[in-house]
């Protein structure tokens, strides 16, 4: 931690406004990314923001210094996003898919998609495969820790990564062939 | 299926790319955030402190009922079977909400309405649509009637004094009876407060009443209280009737008193409430006037007349506000597609837009008005030039600073509102005792005086102008609790903290709604007549 993410850290912690709108200088623009990924539209990515960013600014206290601030300020953005799928009922996992076999082959795509567009692709997936993969593939958690932030079995999490791989994997195949096609012409 | 811990291209793909992704947030969140923050800071300020005020005033009227009710009170259990006991037979006692009964010590029991029961052989109380007869010595209770009277009390400007009942004397000074010049008329109100102030009838207080002994003519006792205990005595001789009820008193009186006021922003269509809550800053106000009361012995009616003083305190719009100090010649143009006014100055040599708040000694109403445009260009009019030692704009909005003297020593703007308030106020009376208490709520009529706006710098206040928002008319609730007492013979003193808030939105602008509230204390006094 930097001399004076720790300055600003202690600010917040003693209410001052000036040392939250800093930190919230620091961090939005990454926050807001996240939040575009677990949310539906922007309004709703709006309110998860202004959310966590209240809910960090009630519970620095107990951050203590350990681990990474910035790991520690994804992880409650990411919870209250959860938490308004669940308060929403969004959620809706489909508990049964079986793996597409020739999944290892997108090893042999080379394509550079902006992230832009691929925030859309995630975008476009179902509600329970985009939870699923934002938290597997991108933060990392294991599929332990996804059931258990979920609610569902192991075996719901690793199914519905599948699925939603094979429709990311798709979309982003023929984007790649698109713009291979229009390389040509 | 998948294997965990195996390594996936398309996951990695997808991390690489949006993992460290930023994206512009928003503009507006962090005043949103800003503003909830403050927000519940101050309803954390506001809980406890409401929780304290509302303690201190539960304590002190529990306390204040308790040393009253204890100390000056004949209603206590023991203290009425003493008396009762020496009555024998002919005794009548009533209780509260009109609902009369009649005690018949040889059953040791109470009557209620609608009975007929007899005492003792030759003595009938009939008790009827709350009226109780006492048949032989004519003894009646109606409670719809206002007055007390006792036809026994002998002469005319001649007094009695009463050092016992039934062999029990007072406790204190003895009570005085006395009549008036007229037959039939006692100059003491039988009331508990004008008989502890005359320091008689030390056991009798408000809602209790005893006839006494030896009372021989015909004279009439008045009293605003409804009768709890009547005690009467075998050696009453003409006594031929007994009236409880209800008088109604007038009285005219002043209240004023400060208050902690500010304005709640609610319900604003494409604005943000909480931030403009938050933005509010309360002030102490004043109200004062006249008032007019009819008080029967639970209600009292309450109308009058007051001027109220409440200001706005807009800190966040100072913030945005910038002070030029010019000492030159301007020219104001207005540029009419754009809403914003052009101001040039031969020293500075150079022109600026802005957001023009106020140029010294130009009317608001002519830099708003769009009737002074003309079609000669994008600058299209003219307004005159004049040499203004100040002019204000929105900072943010000055597309140029050279050789501008711009003063930064803005520390506040505040939006000073005067109304006349007309309220109509109905009272409960809750506790009747030397101190009585009330709880009271109505409604308020306002009526703006006017509405002025000034800038607050460090050494200067600027006037900017009045405000063309603020509604003429507007509409109150009100909720009270008065203490009450008397400290002359005709005057009583009232200390009563009142919560207001305005019903409807004093704001003329219909995406915002504006309720102003203040919490103080009125104290005042009152002239009975």
């Amino acid at each position: 931690m930097t001399d004076s993410l720790e300055n600003i850290i202690k600010g917040c912690i003693g209410s001052k406004s000036a040392s939250r709108e800093m930190l919230y200088r620091m961090y939005s623009n990454k926050m807001w990314a996240v939040c575009l990924r677990y949310t539906r539209d922007k309004d709703e990515a709006k309110d998860i923001l202004q959310e966590g960013f209240i809910k960090v600014f009630e519970k620095i206290k107990q951050y203590e210094g350990r681990g990474h601030f910035e790991g520690w300020l994804r992880r409650i953005m990411i919870n209250t996003a959860l938490a308004e799928y669940r308060k929403k009922r969004y959620l809706n996992i489909e508990t049964a898919y079986s793996a597409n076999k020739d999944e290892e082959s997108f090893e042999h795509i080379e394509s550079d998609i902006a992230a832009e567009e691929l925030l859309e692709i995630i975008n476009e997936l179902p509600s329970q495969y985009k939870l699923v993969f934002n938290l597997h593939a991108i933060e990392g958690y294991s599929h332990k820790e996804i059931s258990e932030l979920l609610g569902i079995e192991e075996g719901t999490s690793k199914s519905n990564l599948s699925r939603a791989r094979d429709i990311l994997k798709r979309k982003v195949t023929a984007i790649h062939k698109t713009a291979i096609k229009l390389g040509q012409q | 299926m998948i294997q965990e811990g195996k390594r996936n291209y398309l996951d990695d793909y997808f991390r690489d790319k949006l993992f460290d992704y930023e994206s512009s947030a928003p503009d507006d969140t962090w005043l949103k955030i800003d503003s909830r923050m403050k927000k519940k800071k101050s309803i954390i300020i506001w809980t406890v402190t409401g929780s304290i005020a509302a303690s201190i005033l539960i304590l002190i009227s529990i306390g204040v009922g308790y040393y009253f009710g204890s100390k000056h009170s004949l209603r206590s259990e023991s203290n009425y079977t003493e008396v009762t006991s020496k009555i024998k037979e002919k005794s009548i006692h009533t209780k509260e909400n009109n609902q009369k009964v009649a005690f018949n010590r040889s059953s040791n029991s109470y009557l209620g309405s609608n009975q007929t029961k007899t005492i003792n052989s030759d003595k009938n109380i009939n008790v009827n649509n709350n009226q109780l007869a006492y048949n032989n010595n004519k003894l009646v209770e109606n409670s719809k009637s206002e007055m007390i009277s006792v036809n026994s009390i002998s002469g005319q400007n001649t007094s009695k004094q009463i050092t016992s009942i039934n062999g029990i004397k007072p406790q204190g000074k003895p009570c005085t009876l006395s009549s008036g010049a007229n037959p039939g008329e006692l100059t003491h109100a039988f009331s508990s407060t004008e008989a502890e102030r005359e320091g008689g009838l030390n056991k009798i207080e408000s809602r209790q009443a005893c006839l006494l002994n030896k009372i021989q003519k015909n004279k009439p006792i008045v009293s605003n209280k409804k009768i709890d205990l009547l005690a009467v005595n075998d050696e009453i001789q003409t006594s031929n009737s007994i009236n409880t009820g209800s008088k109604k008193i007038w009285a005219l009186g002043g209240n004023a008193g400060p208050f902690y006021s500010a304005w709640k922003v609610d319900n604003s269509k494409g604005l943000y409430p909480d931030y403009y809550n938050s933005v509010e800053k309360p002030n102490v106000a004043y109200t004062g006037g006249l008032n007019v009361n009819m008080e029967t012995s639970r209600w009292r009616f309450e109308s009058g007349v007051y001027y109220s003083r409440s200001d706005q305190n807009l800190d966040e719009a100072a913030k945005n506000l910038t002070v030029i100090n010019n000492n030159d010649m301007v020219t104001i143009y207005r540029s009419d597609n754009e809403g914003d006014i052009f101001i040039s100055s031969p020293i500075t040599n150079d022109a600026f837009i802005g957001r023009v708040w106020k140029v010294e000694g130009v009317p608001k109403s002519n830099l708003d008005d769009p009737a002074r445009t003309n079609s000669n260009g994008y600058n299209s009019v003219y307004y005159g030039s004049k040499n203004v030692s100040y002019i204000i704009v929105s900072s943010n909005n000055i597309q140029s600073k050279n050789n501008i003297n711009v003063d930064n020593t803005i520390k506040s703007m505040v939006q000073k509102n005067n109304f006349i308030q007309l309220p109509i106020i109905a009272g409960y009376k809750i506790i009747d005792r030397k101190i009585d208490v009330f709880i009271s709520s109505g409604v308020c009529a306002n009526i703006l005086l006017s509405s002025k706006a000034y800038i607050n710098l460090k050494n200067d206040i600027i006037s900017v102008g009045q405000s063309q928002t603020i509604r003429t008319f507007s509409y109150s609730g009100i909720l009270g609790f008065a203490f009450e007492m008397p400290i002359a013979k005709k005057i009583n003193f009232r200390f009563e903290p009142r919560l207001s808030y305005s019903i409807s939105s004093i704001d003329k602008n219909s995406n915002i709604n504006v309720h102003p509230y203040a919490f103080g204390a009125f104290s005042g006094v009152s002239f009975l007549f």
